[in-house]
């Protein structure tokens, strides 16, 4: 576990360093976005034959389905809530709270 | 970007059920452990070109952190509520809600643990994205500007960044890009401690 956190860190970090000290090519840096779209596919691809090849997942997409929406709205719905509440209490620029302020 | 995802997904399943050698059920999470690298190192890359982060930070001060930590802490109570509601383990709901929107890295990570879990990982946040995209002028609107960062989560300094600023304004679209950095930092964090501890 430790170990994938710190990979993930160091990736990142080194991907940053590189990065801001221009020492990745210029034709890289245009072509940023279609590598990431690339890689991004790949990836869904895999897990998408991994879920295809997986026989229970496949025997309960449709309780998945459920779950999963109701994961969606559960977690957006406490974090907007959790942000409303703290921000009617710390932040009080009208500009930068927008909405129903009171 | 959601609707192109979701065709390459469905052809992933399709090939899978369809064709699939079961040689590569077997590499596929060594695969996926590669392109995860790669996709981290780009992502990294990508940050390292924008100079003005910690200056846009500075400026706007530390109060803007409550967005980030509501955010987080919403997810958290969210998934511990779910755990609940389907009788699943709370590591593996709180792994799942720590996803905060990114999809592909919080799934590719509990899918070695568990697919079943991966998949609702992946299905929640990418229906979180999209959920987000629709209810963000709404939020503006009617709650606030600053919850629409807190829908959004993690996509709020990429694909839901222009949604948040049409709704809201500069200052605002500041905070999403800088909230939404240290929730995807969050992510990779978070959703490996959780899956640790299933």
């Amino acid at each position: 576990m430790v170990f994938r956190v710190l990979l993930y860190f160091g990736i990142l970090t080194v991907g940053w360093l590189l990065s801001s000290r221009g020492a990745i090519h210029e034709n890289i840096m245009k072509k940023i976005s279609i590598i990431q779209t690339v890689i991004l596919f790949g990836l869904i691809y895999i897990m998408g034959v991994n879920i295809g090849m997986d026989e229970q997942i496949i025997s309960s997409i449709g309780q998945i389905g459920i779950m999963a929406a109701v994961f969606a709205l559960t977690t957006a719905s406490l974090s907007i809530l959790f942000v409303y509440f703290a921000r009617k209490r710390l932040i009080t620029d009208k500009n930068i709270t927008g909405g129903k302020n009171d | 970007m959601t609707k192109k995802i979701l065709i390459v997904l469905v052809l992933g399943i399709l090939s899978g059920l369809l064709f699939m050698p079961e040689v590569f059920y077997e590499n596929s999470g060594f695969l996926m452990d590669i392109g995860l690298c790669l996709l981290l190192f780009f992502v990294g890359i990508d940050l390292g070109s924008n100079k003005d982060i910690f200056k846009n930070l500075k400026n706007v001060g530390f109060k803007i952190l409550i967005v980030p930590i509501g955010t987080i802490l919403g997810s958290l109570l969210g998934g511990i509520v779910c755990s609940f509601i389907f009788n699943i383990n709370i590591f593996g709901a709180l792994a799942i809600a720590s996803g905060l929107s990114w999809y592909t890295l919080s799934a590719i990570i509990i899918t070695p643990i568990s697919s079943e879990l991966g998949t609702v990982a992946f299905l929640s946040n990418v229906f979180r994205e999209v959920m987000a995209f629709v209810a963000i002028p709404i939020i503006a609107k009617r709650i606030g500007y600053l919850e629409t960062i807190a829908a959004g989560a993690a996509i709020s300094m990429d694909t839901g960044l222009p949604m948040v600023t049409k709704n809201t304004n500069q200052e605002v679209a500041v905070i999403s890009f800088i909230s939404g950095l240290i929730l995807s930092l969050s992510v990779t964090v978070l959703v490996p401690i959780f899956v640790g501890l299933i």
